[in-house]
């Protein structure tokens, strides 16, 4: 059962149609957050409890790669779906290496959200 | 001069944001092609998008003066409803790192032309992948002109002057686009300079609104 959903991307519009998405799906019996970059993740992951996040991987300072990594290193257990233009077949096992649990490209389309929320288990038809 | 995208009124503050997002998708692609061809991993920056002052062109050559001794420039016109002008700056590391990798051997016979064409074939996947991912995302058509190779190895201030003297003088305000690759095992980068001409702007304006109001 997810309560509590965190949407991190430095692109205001790209939070707002995650957001959007997300919320179509799980509702709004679903707590919904959402964090302007990597730093500012961190921060609400480590003083909320979040049961999922969609994570951008592109962005300045502190990227979705040092989101995963530093979420490693304390040992948070949310779900992390990362959602980013970066294409490469690498960059997809890179972040599956590092513990999340999926990986979507940009642009988000609904049923590839929908498919990959069915696949974790946290949407049912 | 530069101003952030905002600051001035090119674009409001959510189109800036869509743009920065367009670019984003189109800088991944290319970003896949460039690994591809390196079969390594290329780590991506944000890309950096302000207006500039298209009369005043000291800053861009400036900075490429200060970042290389010697480089190479392919250079590439495009046009239609989305127009401008691309240049794809190789550093010294960055091509010697394209010959190692490829296995390329250009010690006998005509080396140069042979390296002239290996730029100019990877700077025009970069280019043109990066412009077709920007105009097609935005539904404005673009064509792109063949590529040439306008400096080759030469002192970056040599390159850069060729690379401004050949460029067409627009007045106003333009949009630049820098993307930097960086080839991670070689540590190298690949550095785009996108320059959109300012006729384009109203145009690039309107679709950007249109897919915010949306």
């Amino acid at each position: 059962m997810i309560s509590t959903v965190l949407v991190v991307d430095d692109s205001k519009m790209s939070r707002k149609v995650n957001l959007a998405l997300v919320r179509e799906l799980l509702g709004n019996e679903v707590n919904y957050l959402d964090a302007s970059g990597g730093a500012e993740a961190l921060e609400m992951l480590q003083s909320t409890a979040i049961d999922l996040m969609l994570l951008d991987l592109t962005m300045p300072n502190v990227s979705g790669y040092d989101v995963l990594v530093a979420m490693r290193k304390l040992n948070l257990a949310t779900q992390v779906i990362v959602i980013s233009a970066d294409i490469q077949p690498a960059a997809k096992e890179r972040v599956m290496s590092l513990g999340a649990a999926g990986f979507i490209e940009k642009n988000i389309k609904p049923e590839v959200l929908r498919g990959m929320l069915v696949k974790l288990g946290v949407f049912h038809d | 001069m530069t101003d952030s995208l905002s600051g001035e009124s090119l674009f409001t503050e959510d189109e800036g944001d869509l743009l920065g997002e367009v670019v984003n998708i189109a800088m991944g692609r290319a970003g896949a092609a460039l690994a591809e061809a390196f079969s390594g991993f290329v780590n991506l920056r944000v890309p950096e998008i302000r207006a500039v002052n298209a009369s005043i062109i000291g800053e861009a050559r400036a900075r490429l003066e200060h970042a290389y001794d010697r480089i190479s420039i392919m250079h590439q016109e495009f046009f239609g409803e989305l127009a401008g002008h691309i240049a794809v700056i190789f550093g010294p590391a960055s091509y010697a790192a394209l010959r190692n990798v490829l296995g390329f051997d250009d010690r006998d016979g005509d080396g140069r032309r042979q390296r002239e064409e290996l730029l100019l074939e990877l700077g025009n996947a970069l280019a043109s992948t990066c412009v077709s991912g920007i105009s097609s995302q935005l539904e404005m058509r673009t064509g792109l002109r063949a590529p040439r190779v306008v400096a080759f190895d030469a002192p970056a201030r040599d390159a850069v002057q060729r690379l401004f003297g050949d460029l067409p003088v627009w007045s106003g305000k333009t949009l630049q686009i820098d993307i930097v690759f960086h080839l991670e095992e070689h540590d190298v980068p690949f550095e785009l300079v996108i320059t959109v001409s300012p006729e384009c702007l109203s145009s690039m304006k309107r679709e950007l609104s249109r897919r915010v109001m949306g």
